[in-house]
């Protein structure tokens, strides 16, 4: 362990605290290289680095699953309440009502039937649940906006994102070597910088515009 | 695709990231963003230089004004906006009113009340649709009443014309027609049709519209006609109106609001003629789309070309980027796309003369003129002015000691003239023979030259009638003989 870590850790600072601080130069890494380079349009970046730390907490799994009953219950509710005239707000905090209801009954349903040997919901940690439920406000904004299909893409990509991001921090022994080796952020500080004065074209773009060589060329 | 292709491509195609660090960073200050993300801001800059913009009706800024709106003092037909909107969200457009309630109709018939109208404001007050989810302004304003010549292209909504203006110059231009599943939008993202458009003559080409793929976004589908329409028509080839005037108000919109790289979406009044519908600071992507060419490459040919005036922006970018229909009907038709009145080289005659200098040099002396492509006519003329400067004042001379009558009663009269004229008595080397003409003068009996020129970039050998006529307004008339290859685009009158 280096001198810096330890002296770190000794002065308040804990174990779980200084994985998170590495964590998060990683996820955000991911988001914008995924952002600028591929071309993936996810929820801000606070989005998937949440995500992703919560799919740490809960298990890949199980993360998962709550997502998706997230989705369902902020989609089946928005798309409900839709046709009921009411104000803005008053729309999305009812959504949050209806998802925080189908998320408890929809653990409680797995937990008794246990279709697929889900029966450890106990053991979730209620903080990074929270954080996924969270996940359903962006859903909600996008979609009060945009079509269900656009809405949807995002999402997909963004829980993409986090599930790459999830077993990048999953790496036990690169974490360490971070941990132990704290001047690495720097690393990342770099690589960021490269990425934000990248003007390529993304790598979707590639497949967007691939057309006007294949016009050329004909 | 090849490695070497994807350079291509990225060299050619314009990027988001590139747009935003190279364009739009660089070239649009924030108080032109302001001006562009600002409906109400855009209208008053753009007023003030004489740019027409659908009329303000009316202003919500807060619930109080909300409540009290005078909601009788509201025309028939409106369109009700957010402020700063992005894409399209939060429009609706009102076509008429119930008679006697609070009721207004949308294009796709359905009826909203005083109630709901209410509640779409609020939402827009609270920053639904706004940027950032930031507050917002609402505002009410004139509809803008579809152009003739456009309707039966369109379904229910309006069509624009977007024009990407990069240093004054208009780069691209693409015009986007609402259809069924965009829901009378111009947006492409729900739907619309993108079509590209030539710079020069304002003529549409291919069109492409967003398939509806939930997975993969944006792959587009090439159209030939138009979608969901009752009677599909045809899309390409559209002269769109007021094209000049469309380029003009693009780069007087992009000067007026300070913007360097400006996308300017224009559409056409019934009665108004072009208006702006709104300027973009960050103008999408799309285009290179309808057009199937890259912007970058046009970009960086303009990029620090001095543009001295407005009217020398269109004329470059008219230079630079016009011309893809003509060479698009050249390659169907094997027929060359030429103008009404072109310009066109005429090569003096060579004449031998003693060389006063040891060495003789041969200088081939040129003539420009203004030439007319004529279909009425047959054979092709000159004017005797011009004939004799180009060193056929020698033939003429001959031809007028010939002493012909200066006119005959009727054309058979002038051609039993030239029959009964001894042959070896018009032999000059350059009068091929002599031609009976009917005009407004009478009927003639006139020379016939051959005369090298270039038309089109081609040099070729013609014979012309040698004309006395005197309201000859161009000094070159082609005719028909010689128009077999080309195809005449009568919308290039004048060029000057």
């Amino acid at each position: 362990m280096s001198e810096l870590t330890q002296w770190l850790l000794s002065h308040g600072i804990s174990m779980a605290v200084l994985e998170i601080i590495v964590f998060i130069p990683i996820l955000a890494t991911l988001v914008n290289l995924s952002r600028y380079f591929i071309g993936f349009k996810s929820f801000g970046i606070y989005a998937p680095v949440i995500l992703a730390l919560a799919y740490r907490y809960t298990g890949l799994r199980y993360g998962l699953i709550i997502t998706l009953l997230v989705v369902i219950a902020a989609f089946i509710g928005y798309s409900v309440l839709k046709r009921i005239r009411m104000h803005y707000l008053a729309r999305v905090a009812i959504n949050y009502v209806i998802v925080a209801l189908v998320v408890v009954f929809g653990i409680a349903t797995f937990d008794s039937l246990n279709p697929l040997g889900f029966d450890n919901f106990e053991s979730v940690n209620p903080l990074a649940l929270i954080s996924i439920v969270a996940l359903s406000d962006f859903f909600i904004k996008m979609y009060v906006k945009k079509s269900i299909t656009a809405t949807a893409r995002v999402l997909l990509e963004t829980v993409l994102i986090a599930v790459i991001g999830w077993s990048l921090i999953s790496a036990q022994s690169m974490i360490e070597y971070l941990v132990n080796n704290l001047w690495m952020l720097g690393v990342f500080l770099i690589l960021n910088l490269i990425i934000g004065r990248y003007t390529g074209l993304r790598i979707k773009e590639y497949f967007r515009f691939s057309f006007i060589i294949k016009n050329e060329n004909k | 695709m090849k490695i070497s292709d994807l350079f291509r491509l990225n060299k050619e195609v314009l990027g988001i990231n590139s747009r935003n660090q190279f364009f739009v960073r660089e070239y649009n200050p924030i108080a032109g963003k302001l001006i562009a993300d600002n409906k109400i801001i855009t209208k008053r800059v753009l007023a003030k230089v004489g740019i027409k913009s659908a009329e303000l009706y009316k202003v919500i800024r807060t619930k109080k004004q909300l409540e009290f709106l005078d909601w009788s003092s509201l025309p028939k037909s409106f369109v009700l906006k957010p402020n700063q909107g992005t894409h399209g969200n939060g429009i609706i457009v009102f076509y008429g009113k119930k008679k006697g309630e609070y009721e207004w109709i949308r294009p796709n018939g359905t009826t909203m009340t005083q109630t709901d109208l209410i509640l779409h404001i609020e939402s827009i007050l609270e920053g639904r649709f706004s940027m950032g989810n930031r507050n917002d302004i609402a505002i009410i304003e004139e509809r803008i009443k579809i152009d003739n010549v456009l309707k039966p292209f369109t379904y229910k909504g309006v069509p624009d014309v977007r024009v990407i203006v990069f240093n004054k110059i208009p780069v691209l231009a693409m015009l986007r027609l609402p259809t069924k599943r965009s829901n009378g939008t111009a947006n492409l993202h729900s739907g619309a049709i993108c079509v590209g458009i030539d710079i020069a003559s304002g003529i549409t080409r291919e069109g492409m519209y967003l398939k509806k793929s939930p997975l993969i976004e944006d792959t587009y589908t090439a159209t030939e006609t138009t979608l969901d329409l009752e009677n599909n028509l045809p899309i390409i080839g559209i002269q769109i109106p007021f094209w000049n005037e469309i380029l003009e108000i693009a780069v007087k919109s992009q000067l007026a609001s300070g913007l360097g790289y400006i996308g300017v979406d224009i559409a056409i009044d019934r009665d108004n003629g072009p208006m702006v519908l709104e300027i973009n600071a960050r103008p999408g992507l799309g285009i290179q789309v309808a057009n199937r060419i890259g912007l970058r490459s046009r970009l960086e040919r303009v990029k620090g070309i001095e543009v001295k005036s407005m009217k020398h922006g269109i004329r470059l970018a008219k230079n630079l980027f016009g011309g893809e229909v003509e060479e698009e009907i050249e390659n169907i038709s094997g027929k060359t796309v030429v103008n009404l009145i072109e310009k066109v080289t005429l090569f003096h005659k060579k004449i031998e003369t003693k060389p006063l200098k040891k060495k003789a040099k041969t200088i081939i002396k040129k003539d420009f003129v203004k030439a007319m492509l004529d279909t009425g006519i047959i054979t092709s003329r000159i004017d005797w002015g011009i004939a004799s400067r180009i060193g056929y004042f020698k033939a003429l001379e001959f031809f007028k000691g010939l002493k012909i009558p200066s006119s005959f009663p009727t054309l058979k009269d002038a051609q039993n003239y030239i029959d009964n004229l001894e042959a070896d008595k018009i032999s000059h080397p350059d009068i091929i023979r002599l031609a009976k003409v009917n005009d407004e003068e009478g009927n003639h009996i006139l020379p016939v030259i051959e005369v090298e020129m270039r038309i089109a970039g081609e040099v070729k050998r013609i014979e012309m009638i040698v004309s006395t006529q005197k309201a000859m307004i161009y000094p070159v008339l082609i005719g028909r003989k010689d128009l077999k290859n080309y195809l005449i685009d009568t919308s290039k009158t004048f060029t000057k």
